[in-house]
């Protein structure tokens, strides 16, 4: 063996998801009650099972649907399994929902210290990565202002900026992620190199083959909320291309 | 106003003093309800974006509540301390109030995820509101009745809080003295904390994918 191996440290086992879709609020309301009979069902993830280790970096590829931000929620604890179980030992930062947790009455500062405590830092640990979050973010004297007085770009940069520099032991990315300028977006791919290079567990989400290729060792091919394909980015990647081809060609008899 | 307490005499004050101290908690009571409910769904970045305990949402905008409250208190015991004179039943405050907290508390437990899931149900909530003031005996002395709105008055818990507060500053009445009310209300007590956490409990997990 060439590797100790290690306890991973994200479990998925045999998870399961259904999202129910009701007709109207009166239905919900009844579900809260009784059963709901034939509801419209939403399968999101149907028996994942996956094991993540310790500084892997891993690519999520799969089209719409196929359960990713499903996936994700349940990693960054927001969201819950109807069946099997997730296990996830660490911090984790999500570059996903950047504005989320923001008191838009407080200012850029003390909604470094807010994000902090949601994310479960001490207040000693906050004070320590403060000025590093201020400087990474760029917004000059607007740090001290209500965030409510920020565009929606600065909102974001703050984010950016509060998570990628809580040094998680987990990072998820979502690739959709255009966030300022030029200069700013090469600060932040230069940033989340740095982060992987660290020793972070990186997921990387992405429907570009491209990205994931740059960056993931592994790779996981998702398809309608069931892992199709798990092995090296390559592997993976050529399995997905294959399948959209196979996909494409059906469509076309049709 | 006179208010008749099973003594030798009724209990004798103006009508605006009986007023104010059963309004007090009374404007507690409503925000508590109403925000209570509301406050999943005004929170609900903290729900379904971040990973965040939500129990402590419905807690800390409770507290955020009673802050006010007290302050409320505060300036009315001020008025009755001139007006009414104080006395050592006042302290019973400190049983009322607290049970108050808690009580409304717990069921938002059960009302906050419901209306979380629900837009009808917050509203159908906020409208039963004005109607619940006029059964709540604030404007009118509740101990006055027969029959069956004497039933409604005593199995109305915001009734036993507005005498309750009655019985510290006005009255100088124990809360122990009117047994059948107290017993009610222990037992809706119980109830609505055991319904607050078995709703709550069942509805935790489905909240961030209805929200």
């Amino acid at each position: 063996m060439s590797e100790v191996k290690t306890e991973p440290i994200i479990t998925f086992d045999n998870v399961s998801k259904t999202y129910i879709l009701y007709k109207n609020d009166q239905e919900r309301f009844k579900a809260l009650f009784f059963k709901p009979k034939n509801p419209k069902t939403n399968k999101a993830l149907n028996g994942v099972t996956l094991n993540i280790y310790p500084g892997e970096s891993v690519g999520i590829v799969g089209d719409n649907g196929a359960g990713k931000s499903t996936l994700l929620k349940m990693i960054t604890g927001v969201t819950f399994p109807d069946e099997g179980s997730v296990t996830v030992k660490g911090k984790v930062a999500a570059l996903l929902e950047l504005t989320a947790g923001f008191s838009n009455e407080m200012t850029g500062r003390e909604n470094i210290y807010l994000k902090g405590y949601i994310l479960g830092l001490e207040d000693s640990y906050i004070k320590e990565i403060e000025e590093r979050i201020i400087d990474f973010a760029q917004l000059g004297d607007y740090i001290d202002q209500p965030v409510r007085t920020y565009s929606s770009g600065m909102k974001m940069r703050l984010g950016f900026a509060i998570n990628v520099n809580i040094e998680p032991q987990i990072l998820v990315v979502d690739e959709a992620l255009a966030v300022g300028d030029a200069s700013f977006k090469k600060k932040c791919k230069a940033k989340i190199n740095d982060i992987i290079k660290s020793g972070t567990t990186v997921l990387f989400v992405s429907h570009s083959a491209d990205s994931v290729k740059e960056i993931c060792k592994r790779a996981v091919y998702l398809k309608k909320g069931q892992v199709v394909f798990d092995g090296s980015t390559e592997e993976t990647l050529k399995v997905y291309k294959e399948a959209k081809a196979a996909e494409a060609e059906k469509k076309k008899k049709k | 106003m006179k208010i008749n307490l099973g003594g030798p005499e009724p209990f004798s004050t103006t009508f605006f003093t009986f007023m104010l101290v059963g309004i007090i908690p009374w404007f507690f009571i409503q925000d508590s309800i109403t925000q209570g409910a509301k406050t999943l769904r005004v929170n609900r970045q903290f729900i379904t974006k971040v990973k965040f305990p939500v129990s402590t949402i419905l807690t800390y905008t409770s507290l955020s509540r009673l802050f006010v409250h007290l302050f409320l208190v505060l300036i009315m015991y001020v008025y009755v301390y001139f007006v009414v004179g104080p006395s050592w039943y006042n302290l019973q405050f400190l049983f009322y109030c607290p049970l108050m907290y808690l009580f409304f508390l717990a069921l938002s437990w059960s009302t906050a995820p419901m209306s979380a899931f629900s837009k009808d149900f917050e509203s159908l909530i906020v409208s039963i509101m004005s109607g619940v003031f006029w059964l709540s005996g604030i404007m009118y002395d509740s101990y006055s009745f027969d029959g069956v709105l004497k039933i409604v008055m005593l199995l109305n818990p915001i009734n036993f809080f507005v005498n309750g507060y009655r019985n510290c500053f006005l009255y100088n009445r124990p809360f122990f003295e009117y047994k059948t009310e107290l017993v009610i209300f222990i037992a809706e007590f119980i109830a609505v904390f055991a319904l607050g956490i078995f709703n709550y409990n069942r509805l935790r997990k489905r909240l961030p994918d209805v929200l």
